[in-house]
């Protein structure tokens, strides 16, 4: 309950900060609002998209968005040099990569908030069909591209090329989310049923068990000096 | 029970090629106040940081309040209160926001922490600026700001490193004054370049030199 009730704290600071900082999730929006009108324009009519086409496209401006929070994340507090205070703290090192990764679902659901309606209209995106079903996926994938981009964060806070560093590996190591979430929303908006998708949602929940037992091992390492 | 606040055992750390610590071997005593010294690179701030848990130790052994700083760290955490060379306040959030958010990262009750916070502002005669943002306060404003952070949760050890840098005369006799009166309650390490103005409150100065313990004196 500690761990849990600790990295709630440290999202909500975070969270705090960034309400303050107003610019930054506007510019993270007005990016997701503009690839999705691009890449309508790109496809021709919205009508013509196909399901795999808007599927995909909805998943690549969700990657690409995500880069953008967490370029931020575990950078800011090393390049201000409040990782040291996170290092004075008495909770577990995972409460502060949960936080982290609270953080970073939190402001991509925001943006989700906006990109969903958007992708009705210029991604050709029918909602109407299993809205729940979809919804569920696009939560999942979005914790697990958290998950998976907090930890790189954290991996390439020390490097002085980070902002180029955390794309280059964010790019394979999200692989394994991006590939089972793009199916099973594809299959979703397909109108196929949970036993159909329900392989690439357990893929996604191994990765998220993967990712979870690696940052067990390697976490409190990586936040030492 | 545990004789010492900081106990270290033949403690060495290595950067790469680079040996900052070589051997320490130190117990301080509860209720030391402990100036530690040293040329730039001498091993001082390295020493402070293995004792307050943020880099582990290449080998040896530190125990701060009979704790472990690499199997208890938690509970060592909770006994200290750390001053580093940079400001560990949240640059978007008010005085009073950081010391919450510590406070809370340190599982103190809300009506424990808002008279503590009142305390720990009041320690660093900083009223005035408790609704100010941190990136507004002045660099010297910043550090008392940081000193209240550091006591917030009571720790037993404090740990201060470089805590006079950039702060004004006035400033600094006000954290002396503070220092004075903790005297016999909590064990202090100090470390900085001058120690002129506080030789009355250090009762123990370590000195380091090339990453071993060159003085070890008992001040009468």
């Amino acid at each position: 309950m500690g761990i849990i009730l600790d990295s709630f704290n440290i999202a909500y600071r975070d969270i705090l900060i960034e309400s303050r900082r107003a610019y930054e999730i506007v510019s993270t929006i007005f990016f997701a609002v503009s690839a999705v009108i691009l890449i309508s324009v790109a496809w021709g009519t919205p009508i013509s998209i196909t399901i795999e086409e808007g599927t995909a496209s909805l998943w690549i401006i969700i990657f690409f968005t995500s880069i953008l929070s967490f370029t931020t994340s575990f950078a800011r507090e090393i390049d201000r040099g409040t990782i040291g205070g996170l290092r004075t703290l008495p909770c577990s090192p995972l409460a502060i990569l949960f936080g982290k990764v609270m953080y970073s679902t939190a402001i991509m659901l925001i943006v989700l908030a906006v990109l969903l309606p958007l992708s009705i209209v210029f991604l050709n995106i029918q909602l109407s069909i299993k809205f729940f079903d979809l919804l569920l996926i696009l939560v999942i994938g979005i914790v697990d591209l958290s998950f998976v981009g907090s930890f790189v964060s954290s991996i390439t806070m020390y490097s002085e090329g980070k902002t180029l560093l955390l794309p280059f590996l964010l790019f394979p190591l999200c692989l394994p989310v991006f590939v089972p979430a793009m199916l099973s929303t594809e299959k979703v908006l397909n109108g196929l049923n949970y036993v159909d998708y329900s392989g690439e949602l357990r893929l996604l929940a191994a990765f998220f068990v993967l990712v979870l037992i690696i940052s067990i091992f390697a976490f409190e390492t990586i936040l030492e000096e | 029970m545990f004789d010492y606040a900081v106990e270290c055992k033949d403690v060495s750390k290595q950067y790469g090629t680079l040996r900052a610590l070589r051997g320490v071997t130190i117990n301080i005593e509860i209720g030391d106040i402990v100036a530690v010294s040293g040329h730039n690179g001498a091993g001082k701030s390295t020493f402070l940081k293995i004792v307050g848990t943020h880099i582990s130790s290449s080998s040896g052994n530190v125990k701060v309040l009979g704790n472990d700083t690499t199997k208890d760290r938690s509970k060592v955490r909770r006994d200290i209160g750390f001053l580093g060379h940079t400001s560990f306040m949240y640059d978007e959030l008010t005085v009073e926001e950081n010391l919450r958010f510590y406070g809370v990262m340190f599982s103190i009750e809300r009506p424990t922490l808002d008279k503590r916070i009142e305390e720990v502002i009041e320690y660093v005669n900083l009223e005035r600026y408790r609704h100010t943002a941190a990136k507004k306060l002045s660099h010297g404003l910043r550090k008392r700001a940081d000193i209240a952070r550091v006591f917030i949760h009571s720790p037993k050890v404090l740990i201060l490193d470089e805590p006079f840098s950039g702060l004004d005369e006035k400033s600094i006799k006000l954290l002396i004054d503070g220092f004075k009166s903790q005297i016999g309650k909590i064990t202090m390490l100090i470390s900085s370049h001058s120690f002129e103005m506080m030789n009355s409150v250090f009762n123990r100065t370590l000195m380091f030199s090339e990453g071993k313990i060159l003085k070890n004196d008992r001040v009468a």
